[in-house]
Parts: structure tokens; C-alpha cells; sequence
């Protein structure tokens, strides 16, 4: 039996929209603007889903964008919604891409869902040019001491995933980028949440919807010992940094 | 597994102003500055929106305390 994914559920859709995230476009046009991306820039979205931001890229910002997921069915779903968007299927720890052949990487509410982020970076750092952006936005763990439990859940949510910003800002730093930005944008994922609320009826509706087998009551307490934010991060590739 | 903020009972409820059926649209909900967008009973000319006693005590309340961070 496959493993229910909430992100491949055209039900999320109904909160998020086709960019599957808090914000929509709202981190994508920052980080646009903060990496000051020039038109012709190549640009890797990661975790690309049905391909909204790549369409974005390209059609609002003349980028040349390419996506990648490792769900076959969103991309087979995007394929749909955006058929002139270039997608392709792969895992974003072991990239099918030649090394110092990107400006940006893009990961848009992505990092929380991986195994092993780490990983995932050094290949981001591998496939980018040297001074190379790199721009994270995701969940975070605004009080840290909850992490612990939530790491332990028997949950598939990006949820699970979401660290401290001391931890997220370590690994990207270990993994030869430089920091150059973080911002908290905790007011869309409210936002999203009040979405869910009006859609499903009400948070806990919400979660039992998309963690059906799971006490819902051991995530809302959870959720309020982490008090998860969002965040968006920008990091430059360190200059003279190979694989 | 959409949960409908709209009864059907709320569009028979009249706009007291234009007279007119109450009838479903899109209205932006705006709180200490977030903005969100939902289906609520509005009137079709004056845009009125009509806010039932159980949406406000239950997801808009709801609502309330998320953005409001507690």
C-alpha cells in the first residue's frame, strides 16, 4: 500500500493553490528580488511539484528554470496546469545535473520533508556556480524544545521535519554557503492555516483529514510546544567551494 | 473534504439596503494584517457580507486566535 503523502493531495490544493506551500508566490518574488536574478538566469527549482514557481520563473522573471520532484504524480498532474514548464523527475539528494551549471536553487518548502537535508545541500552546492544562490523558505521550529518529540511522531508531514533556526542556519553553513538573509514569514503560514480552517471546518478537521491514523490531540500539543514558524533564507555558494 | 462555510439557509437572507437575495462570493478576510480569501454570503450589489452567529463563534474565532498567535 502506498504511503499517503498530504502534499500529493489535490485536497491541499484547495488551501494552498497549485504552488502546494504558505504564500503562493509572495517568498518567490523576495527571493528574486534579494538574489537579484537577471533575466537569463539558470535557475533549478527543487521540489518543484507541479511546476507553478517554474512556470513564475519564467514567464514573470525570463529566467531559464528547470524543476525537479520525486513525485511522479504531481508531475504527471502538472504536466496539465503547465504544460510548457520544463519538469523532470529526481531526488534532490542526488541531482541528475552537471556540477557549476546553476545561478540559484530553489527549494520552496521542500527541506522539511527530506531525510537528510545535509546531503540534499551538498549537491545544491555541487550544481551551482561558485557565489551561486541559494534560497531555502520552510517550516521552522520557533521554540526549539519541542523538536525532540516531533522528530518521533509516527507522522508524514513536513512538520515532523521542521528544526530550529540555529540548526537550519548550521547545516546550510557546514555545507559551504554563506549566509546572506533570513527572514521570518510566519504571518503566511497563519495565513494558510486560517485558508484550512475556512475549508475543512477547523484545524482539528484539518488533521485528521490529512493524518487520519494519528491522535490528533498529541499533534495540536506538539505543534504548540515548537510553535512552528516560516521562514525564508538566502546563502550564497562560498567562492572557490567544490564538491 | 471542503467543509461549506455557506448554508443554504444564509442566501435567503435579504441585503436591508439593496433588498436583494444574499448569494455566495469571494470576500477577502482581513485581521491585524493578514488577508485571506473565502466563500461568504454577500450581497450582489452593495457587497455586504452577512456573518452567521455559528461561523462567527466557531471558524472565525478559531481564526482569530491563530492569527493571533496564541
Amino acid at each position: 500500500m502506498e504511503a499517503f503523502l498530504p502534499y500529493e493531495s489535490p485536497d491541499l490544493r484547495s488551501v494552498t493553490g497549485h504552488t502546494i506551500r504558505p504564500g503562493g508566490f509572495t517568498l518567490t518574488g523576495r527571493a528574486v528580488e534579494v538574489c537579484h536574478l537577471i533575466s537569463g538566469a539558470r535557475v533549478l527549482d527543487i521540489g518543484c511539484g507541479l511546476g507553478a514557481t517554474v512556470n513564475r520563473l519564467k514567464t514573470t522573471y525570463g529566467l531559464k528554470a528547470l524543476g525537479l520532484d520525486a513525485s511522479i504524480r504531481l508531475l504527471h498532474d502538472g504536466k496539465d496546469i503547465h504544460p510548457s514548464a520544463p519538469l523532470t523527475a529526481g531526488l534532490a539528494q542526488q541531482l541528475p545535473l552537471r556540477e557549476k551549471s546553476f545561478d540559484c536553487v530553489f527549494c520552496e518548502c521542500v527541506m522539511s520533508l527530506l531525510d537528510d537535508p545535509g546531503l540534499a545541500l551538498f549537491e545544491f552546492a555541487r550544481i551551482l556556480k561558485p557565489e551561486g544562490w541559494l534560497v531555502i523558505t520552510d517550516l521552522y521550529a520557533r521554540r526549539p524544545e519541542g523538536v525532540f518529540t516531533l522528530q518521533h511522531l509516527p507522522l508524514n508531514s513536513c512538520l515532523k521535519g521542521a528544526r530550529s533556526r540555529q540548526e537550519i542556519v548550521r547545516v546550510v553553513e557546514d555545507t559551504g554557503f554563506e549566509l546572506f538573509l533570513w527572514e521570518d514569514h510566519s504571518d503566511l503560514l497563519k495565513q494558510m492555516a486560517a485558508r484550512a480552517v475556512f475549508e475543512f471546518g477547523s484545524m482539528r478537521e484539518f488533521w485528521k483529514f490529512f493524518a487520519p491514523h494519528y491522535d490528533v490531540s498529541d499533534l495540536e500539543c506538539c505543534l504548540g510546544e515548537i510553535k512552528p514558524g516560516y521562514y525564508l533564507l538566502a546563502a550564497r555558494k562560498k567562492g572557490g567551494v567544490d564538491e | 473534504m471542503k467543509k461549506e462555510t455557506i448554508k443554504p439557509e444564509d442566501l435567503k437572507w435579504r441585503c436591508d439596503k439593496c433588498g436583494l437575495h444574499l448569494v455566495a462570493g469571494k470576500v477577502t478576510v482581513a485581521y491585524l494584517g493578514n488577508r485571506f480569501v473565502t466563500d461568504l454570503p454577500k450581497c450582489p450589489e452593495c457587497g455586504r457580507v452577512y456573518i452567521s452567529e455559528d461561523l462567527a463563534t466557531g471558524k472565525i474565532a478559531e481564526v482569530e486566535q491563530l492569527l493571533e498567535d496564541k
